[in-house]
């Protein structure tokens, strides 16, 4: 697939949503050890997994095997043992930030500079965000680290 | 022990070839046509033959089941009143369930995949309802009788065995559509209607609906379904 892409300097001329910049600005933190495990738990059981498979750096489709409806049993089960909400529009907005559409993936491929961001925001997934990705394909690149973030994300955004 | 060579054509020739296919039947050919089975969700409008449908049936019925209870009944509907009415209850009974989950916030998630539920059955030219009745409890008898409480013992009845057989006849059934040339799709979307398609097939208890079979002539090429790979779903004890 081949893509062109013209804008990638292009600054915010707004702050983002606060969930968008709470999912950033834990990006890059550590995941403590106490939410680390709860989440291992969780998605060990959703999945139906022995625990041990079930590290932070396991991806979950191509290291657990998860399809897209155990995506969905995953974000349901934590949203109950956390009592957060984790939908889909809020994902994929903190994907995309403040960028439109057409900046983030033109002609259906995630431009260079939704990637990078993508990168920025997922740093457990770098080596899979490759030019040619789909948004839709953004799930595939969630880790348990991933979700382990999200849910330290919505926690800090509730209190 | 053999018959002479009869003209090409001839139905005695026909009915030879399709003995020695049949009794031809590989391991590999058997893997083959379970591996080619889709799951199908659209249909042509051409209909399916009482002579066919019985064979689906006669597949189904040879499936295994625990004391051989058979405990299974299918109601074949192919008259075009009941078939409209069965999808148009099945819709509306998904459109309930969309109203809603389109309140909440996984809305987005949810999408049109209640789609699934009813569509199927639109186009159907045969809609096949299976039946199940949960058998009483031999064992339990046996133990009630000598004075013992079942509770304190592991029963076979906690596997629902009567569910697990009809698993095993609607795959017959399924593979013998297969074998005909024709696609099905054995759904548990349609129990969002269960009370209505049980009043619409006189199904009365002790039996109940499991979900709706849509058969018929596949409108176009069905995708084909992703499958976990062994070494996913195996855990081998072996000597050595």
């Amino acid at each position: 697939m081949t893509m062109t892409t013209t804008t990638t300097t292009t600054t915010p001329a707004h702050e983002p949503p606060e969930a968008t910049a709470n999912l950033l600005a834990v990006a890059a933190l550590p995941i403590d050890a106490a939410t680390g495990d709860a989440v291992c738990d969780v998605i060990a059981e959703s999945l139906g997994r022995p625990r041990g498979s079930v590290q932070l750096a396991s991806n979950l489709f191509d290291d657990l095997g998860a399809d897209s409806l155990d995506l969905l049993d995953v974000v349901f089960a934590l949203e109950g043992r956390f009592t957060i909400e984790i939908t889909r529009g809020a994902l994929e907005q903190a994907a995309r930030g403040d960028m439109t559409d057409d900046e983030f993936a033109p002609a259906g491929a995630i431009s260079d500079a939704g990637l990078e961001r993508l990168r920025a925001l997922l740093p457990e997934s770098r080596e899979r965000i490759r030019p040619g990705l789909l948004p839709r394909e953004i799930p595939r690149l969630f880790t348990v680290g991933t979700f382990a973030r999200i849910v330290l994300a919505k926690l800090a955004e509730a209190t | 022990m053999t018959r002479p060579m009869t003209p090409a054509t001839t139905p005695a020739l026909t009915t030879a070839l399709t003995t020695a296919l049949t009794t031809a039947m590989t391991p590999e050919a058997m893997l083959e046509h379970l591996r080619t089975r889709r799951s199908v969700r659209e249909f042509t409008t051409a209909p399916v033959g009482r002579d066919v449908l019985e064979r689906l049936i006669a597949a189904a019925i040879t499936a295994p089941s625990a004391s051989n209870r058979q405990p299974w009944r299918f109601v074949i509907v192919t008259r075009a009143a009941v078939r409209a009415a069965i999808a148009n209850a099945v819709r509306a009974a998904t459109e309930a369930i969309d109203g809603a989950v389109r309140t909440g916030a996984h809305a987005a998630e949810w999408g049109s995949y209640g789609d699934f539920f009813w569509q199927p059955l639109a186009s159907a030219a045969a809609i096949i309802v299976p039946a199940v009745r949960e058998p009483p409890d031999p064992l339990a008898g046996f133990l009630r009788s000598a004075g013992a409480d079942p509770a304190r013992f592991q029963l076979p009845s906690a596997m629902k065995p009567e569910r697990c057989a009809l698993g095993g006849a609607v795959m017959a059934l399924q593979l013998q559509a297969h074998a005909e040339g024709l696609g099905s799709a054995w759904m548990a979307g349609p129990m969002v209607a269960c009370a209505e398609l049980e009043a619409a097939c006189g199904i009365a208890p002790p039996w109940h609906m499991a979900g709706a079979i849509a058969v018929g002539h596949p409108a176009g090429p069905a995708t084909a379904p992703s499958r976990k790979p062994p070494d996913d779903v195996t855990t081998w004890m072996e000597d050595g």
